[in-house]
């Protein structure tokens, strides 16, 4: 079975369930803490989301000013997608593709989460180091 | 050498001698390479980031006017003529524009590239590489993420260490000097 997240399976063998909308959810029983890992194996946020990100990030990458990237088409897609979904659904995926192939997705981050980690940055790649570390302490990704 | 999807991007590079000269970054862009040769400043009109800079003299609406007034205010003055050919004693950038991106009916701002003393000219893609290529006129095209076309050519005289330079240049070409390519060039 695809799943969307790598699940490390050394330590213990998870029970699934097959929820009604097509997502499986893992539960680890050996952990002391009730941890859920959700997997998404036809998950069409993931899907959308990769694809649309790739698609924005190939056709402006040319672009002198990110406001004209901002005002893409594409982008104002992703936007889309980002408003109908649960934030705690969207931001882990954005903060994934920040970490994999750095682009200006602090502006969504910020809409989404309310927030401004990396408010002090003086460089991009503090920005980005910034939202990372944000995202593992809100444990939106580890 | 020139990646594959900027080939793709711009047909006319290749044949125009395009060449790679650095690895993408989105530390600086094409403003910010032409206007001070920054390697850690973008350049956007309404600056949201630390690492975004605007001048506070020129306008920060957008507007195709404004890109032009940055470079008038750093001494360029406007041509009547697109004519991009190398002048010994004139420094001559490009503005590229495009007929309405935004949805409106009008010429807006998509890159700028400038001369070098070797007379080639260099371009920072967005937040891709620096390119050098033979000709501003290869980064054309009609196609709606292109940079559209050359709109204005802007011109200043050269320093005297430009000038300075641009000698150091011609006598490395004909003595075909292999540090030709280095600063000087700048």
């Amino acid at each position: 079975m695809q799943t969307a997240f790598e699940i490390n399976f050394d330590f213990a063998v998870p029970h699934y369930e097959p929820c009604p909308d097509g997502r499986v959810l893992y539960q680890f029983a050996d952990l002391n803490e009730n941890i859920e890992l959700i997997s998404n194996p036809e998950s069409t946020l993931v899907r959308d989301f990769r694809t649309l990100a790739k698609d924005w990030q190939d056709t402006t990458a040319s672009y002198a000013l990110n406001m004209r990237r901002y005002a893409h088409p594409t982008y104002q897609r992703l936007i889309g997608l980002f408003a109908k979904q649960p934030q705690g659904d969207v931001i882990p995926l954005i903060l994934e593709e920040l970490r994999e192939r750095p682009d200006i997705w602090f502006e969504a981050l910020k809409l989404l989460s309310g927030q401004d980690p990396a408010k002090c940055a003086k460089t991009f790649d503090d920005a980005v180091a910034s939202w990372i570390a944000w995202g593992k302490r809100q444990r939106y990704i580890s | 050498m020139i990646p594959p999807d900027i080939n793709a991007l711009f047909p006319k590079l290749r044949l125009d001698g395009g060449k790679k000269t650095s690895e993408a970054t989105n530390k600086y862009n094409c403003i910010g390479w032409s206007v001070e040769r920054t390697q850690t400043a973008w350049y956007e009109p309404k600056p949201i980031n630390k690492w975004e800079t605007w001048p506070s003299d020129v306008p920060d609406d957008y507007s195709l006017d404004s890109f032009i007034f940055l470079f008038e205010r750093r001494g360029y003055r406007q041509s009547d003529t697109l004519d991009t050919s190398f002048n010994f004693f004139i420094k001559k950038v490009a503005i590229y524009a495009a007929f309405g991106i935004y949805g409106t009916q009008q010429w807006e701002f998509t890159h700028v590239s400038d001369q070098l003393n070797c007379g080639l000219w260099t371009s920072k893609l967005g937040k891709g590489i620096d390119i050098f290529h033979n000709t501003p006129n290869s980064l054309e095209g009609q196609q709606p993420d292109d940079y559209g076309k050359i709109y204005k050519i802007l011109w200043r005289r050269c320093s005297m260490k430009e000038m300075l330079a641009r000698l150091c240049c011609k006598v490395c070409k004909i003595f075909n000097c292999e540090w030709k390519k280095a600063s000087l060039c700048q």
